[in-house]
């Protein structure tokens, strides 16, 4: 299994360094793949409970999809930053990736300040994870995703702050290259959760 | 292999086109079209995304074969247990 | 960061004025953080043969009172029942092999200084650390630990109204778990980073040691299988906590899904033990038989394709669940084919003894050991992995003496042949082989006593999980070999006494050892013993394969991985 990355690695790195940017982004392909599983599992019962109901019909029509496709827009937005952040990286241009990095975070923010004003709705008209197995699908999945976009705020904030006049160059390159592929791994997560849990339910 | 740059006009790029696809998705189900048809939409369109995403963010087409395996074993994976899941809990008793 | 280049956690010079937190508790040296999980894994590994002492007395002698512990209780009996295979499994086996051997072997067998990520590295030492910790904490709350079995099926495992008293322990029990996977999966991805971006030159992937195959090879089944049930425990936990009904029939949900969720995780999880300890087995035979290992390509083609066979055979744990019969054949077909890949293992595992020039050294011994008791159990996985005997066979002592046949083989016999063979690389002294000689004996013919009678009963028809047999006419026959099998623990235990005297007085009192006791030539046995803080002087050239063992023209009957002037500059 020649493998190119490997070889980057041993080429540019022979003995003593490591190759670094390449050991983090592998790193964290394998921790997505098995974050897959874990949301991939969840999905795919999801699909199989709501196949052997025929749908999950008068349960599932009062999810509050507009709100939904406003996050997603939110989500798509801060992923646009995010990109942006690291095109302004790679051209070491710290300031303008930091300003972008920022707007990312904030952006996931609201993402997070307009699902609270859905949960709150959501529990206000009685849908809690206890009104329909639909609803506990509901609660868990979305919760779970919060959780990760959380970290990622938590992380990409962190960054920012870390970004100083001083920071080696294409320190900041090298990270995004794997803290943003979390970054659009969340979206990608959002965009199926979208469809499951918002869209389908919603349709005809 | 190093990556391409994400210049600007390419994410913008990108950013519309998930926006594209959103509308597509949101008007399925906004205009009330019938049940299955609507259904294909939804997916199709989160499936365009994911590829969109894939392919211009994640940058997966410049990547080894080593990482494209590790993106998409883990999808076939869920995909067969969800297959061999459907006699016991997808059938309706 | 924690991908930074590596020497910068290393620097020689600062070491040694670290703290002790710093050096021996809070590490992020490979070698120390494998230690941790050593320590930690032998610690859990005594709890849960304790646990395994009280309730095998109260199947040889029901009603009794076991020394230390008392009566036994019914509600009791199953909570020793479920905690013995919960801590084995995930306390006992994955640490010792996964984070034990892998973390403390994986860099110096690759010729690498460190794994990839240490600082996550040291993260997920303290967070197993954290999860056994809640686990035996569930023995002090209200109700007790789990009660549910290893395997915590569903509706048992679900609401308190059916395991009425069980709330925290179960809760727990959950959360200890969701715990360990995450540590897991850490690991993973520094063993996989590690072997694929940090070899030395001249180490291709066809030049690794089979130790490390079977490492990466276990990771990667873990982490593609655990996804599904860390989705299947959060749902369960919301079932008990926040009254959802996931996996409640009275609520239109399915409880079989829940075993499907398990299986489809258990049984690769079972591999995930198995290939470490076979891997061990591989290591210990060429060197002891002064012979290279028979097939090394055929061996890692093996592994990957059982690897990739695992997650096809999972409902072999269902058949007789209620699952819909379609399923019974297909999973059938698949367990039988899966015996193959390890067919093969186990020929090339003999083959590489045959006209060998065999030491029976300790780690030989429980190789040995291992090697024959796998065998017994491989073969006896067939007439539970063929759906028809299944019928009768599933949940008999028949099944509880297959995977000891398989787990225990793996997970402790190959695991105490590795520390013997290890030890004076991870603590730079020697082990009497009098003593290890004498555990040997003890622990192996101890393990057949109990399990050989336990196959036994299983044929004979008596059942698992059943507190008290004496109220079944039909076991009365089955009664002497329970007592057999106890008998044969009580050996076991008392054999442990020489391992523990051992293990502790050469750590500080043993011969030291020199860089290649065994004049072995993987990349671990080319630097010092103990190996420096940053693994080896110089970073060594690969320059043949692992196992160049009596290759005929050579002058002595090994030659080592490295260039031989990097084996000079590894003072021994």
């Amino acid at each position: 299994m020649a493998n190119s990355a490997v070889e980057i690695g041993i080429a540019h790195a022979p003995h003593e360094v490591s190759a670094s940017f390449e050991i983090g982004k592998l790193g964290m392909w394998v921790f997505l793949a098995g974050e897959t599983m874990v949301f991939g599992g969840l999905m795919g019962v999801f699909i199989l409970v709501a196949i052997s109901r025929g749908g999950w019909g008068p349960d599932g029509a009062h999810v509050n999809w507009l709100l939904g496709a406003i996050n997603t827009l939110v989500l798509f937005t801060s992923s646009l930053t995010a990109a942006l952040a690291q095109g302004a990286a790679r051209v070491q241009d710290s300031p303008r990736a930091k300003r972008y990095l920022g707007a990312t975070a904030l952006l996931g923010v609201l993402f997070l300040v307009i699902k609270a004003f859905e949960y709150a709705g959501d529990f206000r008209d009685g849908f809690t994870p206890l009104a329909a197995l639909f609803w506990s699908f509901y609660y868990v999945m979305t919760g779970l995703h919060v959780l990760h976009l959380l970290a990622g705020i938590v992380v990409i904030f962190g960054l920012t702050l870390m970004v100083t006049p001083r920071t080696p160059a294409g320190w900041l390159e090298r990270k995004l290259k794997y803290v943003c592929l979390y970054w659009y791994f969340v979206e990608t997560v959002w965009v199926f959760l979208f469809a499951l849990v918002y869209l389908a339910p919603s349709a005809g | 292999m190093e990556q391409t740059e994400f210049s600007a006009s390419d994410s913008l790029r990108t950013w519309g086109l998930l926006v594209v696809l959103l509308l597509v998705g949101g008007l399925a189900v906004a205009l009330g079209l019938p049940r299955s048809l609507a259904l294909w939409v939804i997916f199709g369109v989160a499936t365009a995304q994911a590829y969109v995403i894939g392919r211009y963010y994640m940058r997966l087409r410049s990547e080894d074969v080593l990482i494209y395996t590790l993106a998409l074993l883990p999808v076939a994976l869920v995909i067969i247990l969800a297959f061999v899941l459907i006699p016991d809990v997808a059938m309706l008793r | 960061m924690a991908e930074t280049k590596p020497e910068a956690a290393l620097s020689t010079d600062t070491h040694e004025q670290m703290g002790f937190w710093r050096q021996y508790l809070f590490s992020v040296d490979h070698k120390v953080i494998g230690k941790q999980y050593l320590f930690l894994g032998l610690f859990m590994g005594f709890v849960g043969v304790f646990l395994s002492y009280v309730f095998r007395w109260q199947l040889a002698w029901p009603g009794t009172a076991a020394p230390i512990w008392g009566k036994v209780t019914a509600p009791q009996y199953y909570e020793l029942v479920t905690m013995h295979g919960t801590i084995m499994v995930f306390f006992v086996a994955m640490p010792v092999l996964l984070g034990a051997f892998g973390n403390f072997l994986i860099p110096l067998m690759v010729g690498a200084r460190d794994m990839a990520f240490p600082r996550l590295n040291m993260a997920s030492f303290w967070t197993i650390f954290v999860g056994s910790v809640l686990l035996l904490i569930s023995f002090f709350v209200p109700g007790g630990a789990s009660h549910a079995g290893w395997t915590n099926y569903v509706p048992l495992s679900d609401a308190s109204k059916y395991l009425p008293g069980n709330y925290w322990g179960g809760n727990l029990w959950l959360i200890a778990l969701a715990i360990d996977f995450a540590s897991v999966l850490m690991g993973g991805i520094n063993f996989l980073t590690t072997a694929i971006a940090m070899r030395a030159p001249g180490m291709t992937i066809w030049r690794m040691p089979l130790l490390v195959w079977q490492e990466l090879v276990a990771s990667v089944l873990f982490m593609l299988s655990v996804g599904p049930l860390i989705a299947g425990v959060v749902m369960l936990l919301f079932d008990r906590m926040v009254g959802t009904g996931f996996f409640l029939p009275e609520r239109g949900a399915d409880p079989l899904l829940w075993q499907h969720l398990f299986w489809f995780f258990g049984h690769p999880e079972v591999y995930v033990v198995a290939m470490p300890g076979l891997g061990i087995v591989q290591e210990i035979l060429p060197v002891f038989a002064r012979k290279p290992i028979f097939g090394y390509r055929m061996i890692v083609w093996a592994v990957i394709v059982a690897g990739i066979l695992s997650f096809t055979v999972w409902a072999h744990h269902m058949f007789v669940s209620g699952m819909n019969p379609a399923l019974a054949e297909p999973f059938s077909v698949t367990t039988i084919a899966i015996s193959i890949p390890f067919a093969v293992m186990l020929f090339a595992m003999i083959a590489t003894l045959w006209r060998g020039q065999i030491t029976f050294s300790t780690p030989m011994l429980f190789a040995l050991g291992a090697l024959a008791n796998f065998l017994l159990g491989g073969v006896t996985g067939i007439p539970l992995g063929t759906n028809a005997s299944d019928i009768y066979l599933h949940d008999t002592y028949f099944v509880i003496a297959h995977f000891h046949n398989t787990l225990v083989p793996t997970a402790v016999i190959a695991g105490f042949g590795g520390i013997y063979f290890w030890f004076p690389k991870m603590f730079g002294r020697m082990m009497n082989e009098t003593l290890g000689k004498v555990h040997f004996i003890f622990t192996w013919v101890g393990f057949n006593l109990v399990f050989v009678p336990l196959f036994l009963i299983g044929l004979g028809g008596g059942q698992r999980r059943i507190y008290m047999s004496s109220v079944y006419t039909y076991y009365k026959p089955l009664q002497p070999l329970h007592v057999i099998a106890t008998i044969g623990l009580l050996i076991i235990i008392v054999g442990q006494i020489p391992f523990l005297v051992n293990f502790f007085l050469s750590m500080f009192r043993g011969v030291k050892a020199p860089a290649n006791p065994w004049h072995a030539t993987t990349l671990e046995w080319a630097t010092d013993s103990p190996p420096p803080h940053e693994n080896f002087h110089a970073i060594p050239t690969v320059v043949r394969g692992p196992y160049e063992y009596s290759v005929p023209g050579m002058e002595q009957d090994w030659a080592p991985q490295a260039a031989a002037v990097e084996a000079g500059a590894a003072r021994g």
